[in-house]
């Protein structure tokens, strides 16, 4: 069983709850243990934080979300449309930050890192980032939907 | 939040809640900040945070902020309560190895 979702948010702080809330909601289905529901929306609030933080730098822009879940596997994209990072290597390392204003720990892509079991990000300067993580979760859907497939009846 | 100094021991226990993350963390820094300056003699800063839901990494960042504002002032700094899950967040950014905690927060 497949599904699928896409969504666009602006980039302000409130909506990384939202986000958070939207992924949880989008793989409740499979019964996720506390753990595995901790781990996943902690990496999209890393991911969406970013986002906003150093993709936007706290200007409005479009933060899109996109899931897929076939059967256990759980994808999830997000990208912006921000500034992109130059050195896509260095920004990964554990405690780097651009150490802007405010205390940011550097910690975000070790936490997806650690969190999901695949990490990938590609960003261009000016153009904006897609971080894409994958996680098999411990079941897939629990609920066996017939797929519709026979369209109006 | 809230904030409980004992002035028999000299430490001061800042209790967190709800979800943290960069949306809260202006206010949270400010409150913790607030507290840890109007008092003297803090020997202890303590953080409980058995009422916090969600932490990410904003959180790691509050707490190397006010483990360092601690240090400035001559004060130790322990971390408490946290729930398995933003435990694995705390030990990931090697939280309890600052603190000279064990694993689970307890003071080695």
């Amino acid at each position: 069983m497949m599904n699928h979702i896409r969504m666009e948010f602006l980039s302000i702080p409130r909506n990384e709850a939202l986000a958070r809330s939207l992924i949880g909601a989008f793989i409740a289905c499979t019964d996720p243990t506390v753990e595995e529901l901790a781990d996943v929306r902690t990496a999209v609030s890393e991911a969406v934080t970013n986002a906003i933080v150093h993709g936007y730098r706290n200007t409005i822009g479009i933060v899109s979300m996109e899931c897929w879940l076939r059967g256990n596997a759980l994808t999830v994209l997000i990208s912006d449309s921000g500034c992109g990072i130059e050195d896509v290597e260095q920004a990964m390392q554990p405690f780097f930050t651009t150490g802007d204003e405010g205390e940011r720990s550097g910690m975000g892509f070790a936490v997806m890192k650690a969190f999901m079991d695949r990490l990938s990000v590609e960003s261009k300067p000016g153009e904006g980032t897609r971080v894409r993580m994958k996680k098999l979760l411990s079941a897939p859907c629990s609920a066996a939907e017939k797929d519709a497939v026979n369209g109006c009846r | 939040m809230k904030a409980v100094f004992d002035k028999a021991t000299n430490n001061l226990i800042i209790k967190l809640d709800g979800e943290i993350d960069q949306s809260r963390a202006a206010r949270i820094r400010s409150f913790m900040d607030g507290e840890i300056s109007k008092r003297r003699n803090v020997g202890l800063v303590s953080i409980d945070l058995g009422g916090v839901s969600f932490m990410d990494s904003s959180g790691i960042g509050i707490l190397l902020g006010r483990y360092k504002l601690a240090r400035s002032i001559g004060a130790g700094f322990a971390v408490s309560n946290a729930k398995p899950e933003i435990e694995k967040v705390l030990r990931i950014a090697g939280i309890y190895t600052l603190t000279g905690q064990d694993r689970g927060g307890k003071a080695r």
